[in-house]
């Protein structure tokens, strides 16, 4: 019987293996290629939290105009307020760094699934809460206003620079700002005025009766 | 060997899979939370700055009544409701038109202010506004307005893929 040479060469080079070369080549490729996958998702995943701050911070930039436009004339001039203050990513959760209640740290039951999910060393609890927990500190500064010199009412303005850092998931410190204006001769001028009524004809259906009657209906 | 070797490379490539769609649904949901609650405070800061008064007002479930408008012409009354049954945030106008705001939130609460006419003391850790008297809800000013949203991924509710919160204050218009 005779057999063709190159038809044996050819079945012999089907069962040749991978050298070890190659596999450490293809294993390296493989890893190369995990790595940049993981990478990019840990990209991306900060890339969401730190959105995630930034939005935060931005919340609690209005808070905080909106809580100084609703401040007497006679407080903001004599500058009588606090001017830091503290506030958080998730405000239901609890620092303990931070200046609000003890007390809820207990009640809030968010904030009680997180420390039992939390691993059992006492201080690795509180460590996870203030890292998933961002601490923003911000500070109010208070300026004369920065417009013209030729308008006789620069005693009735102010300038307000409200400013929050928080540091992000890196370590690195980050800061966003507002700027408003005050004036004296509008909200901040208000006095104690008594409540005020609707108007007699007035005629709405409560709430949680429309969304009720919307149940039924779909019942 | 070869055998082994193909083990060890499929269960690599399965544990990327695994953690790139886990991932990838953190990040949808996430903003897609993002986006509801960005609209929503839109809608509610809306509503809110130009409301001449809160009518009414609850805390189970949470709801706000507000007479949008002025003088006279206040007659345009917005309601925004927290059903938790549903999970979802509502804003009514006009009894009939019913426009889910926020999904997936399970808390949402207000707390109704009023100016601080008393000088503030600097001891005080912030610019605190002192809350409203029971039956005074026409003198309320400012609203603060909290959420906490959370989707999950799976039907039992319980591997959450994403949760979101916050706090915000607004004022009225006067």
């Amino acid at each position: 019987m005779h057999l063709p040479r190159h038809g044996v060469r050819q079945k012999t080079r089907k069962l040749r293996g991978f050298s070890l070369i190659e596999t450490l080549i293809g294993v390296v490729i493989v890893g190369l290629c995990v790595l940049a996958i993981t990478g990019g998702i840990n990209f991306c995943l900060s890339t969401l939290q730190s959105s995630r701050q930034w939005a935060r911070s931005s919340d609690i930039l209005l808070d905080m105009a909106e809580r100084l436009s609703l401040v007497r004339w006679e407080v903001i001039e004599a500058e009588t307020f606090p001017k830091e203050f503290t506030a958080l990513l998730y405000p239901e959760l609890l620092a303990e760094n931070t200046n609000q209640p003890a007390g809820s740290v207990e009640t809030s039951p968010r904030n009680q699934q997180l420390r039992d999910a939390a691993p059992s060393a006492p201080d690795s609890q509180t460590n996870k809460v203030e890292k998933i927990n961002t601490v923003f500190r911000g500070f109010i500064e208070l300026k004369p206003f920065l417009g013209t010199n030729n308008v006789g009412y620069n005693d009735h303005l102010r300038h307000a620079l409200i400013t929050v850092t928080w540091q992000n998931s890196s370590g690195r410190t980050l800061t966003n700002s507002l700027e408003v204006n005050l004036s004296r001769n509008n909200i901040t001028d208000f006095q104690e005025h008594p409540a005020k009524a609707p108007p007699a004809d007035l005629e709405w259906t409560p709430a949680p009766e429309v969304i009720q009657s919307l149940k039924e209906e779909k019942e | 060997m070869s055998i082994g070797i193909i083990a060890i490379f499929l269960s690599v490539v399965l544990t990327t899979h695994v953690i790139a769609q886990r991932s990838y649904l953190l990040i949808r949901d996430n903003d897609d939370l993002a986006r509801q609650i960005r609209s929503t405070k839109i809608e509610l800061e809306e509503a809110l700055h130009t409301a001449d008064m809160v009518l009414d007002a609850g805390d189970s479930p949470a709801y706000l009544t507000l007479l949008c408008g002025s003088g006279d012409s206040a007659t345009n009354v917005i309601s925004f409701i927290h059903d938790p049954e549903q999970e979802t945030f509502f804003k009514i106008t006009e009894e009939t038109n019913v426009t889910p705001l926020l999904k997936n939130c399970e808390e949402i609460s207000f707390k109704l202010l009023q100016r601080q006419y008393e000088p503030i003391s600097t001891n005080t850790p912030a610019l605190i506004l002192p809350a409203l008297l029971p039956h005074t809800l026409s003198s309320c000013q400012a609203v603060e307005f909290h959420w906490f949203c959370r989707k999950y991924r799976d039907e039992e509710k319980t591997r959450p893929s994403a949760e979101q919160s916050g706090r915000i204050l607004v004022r009225l218009r006067n």
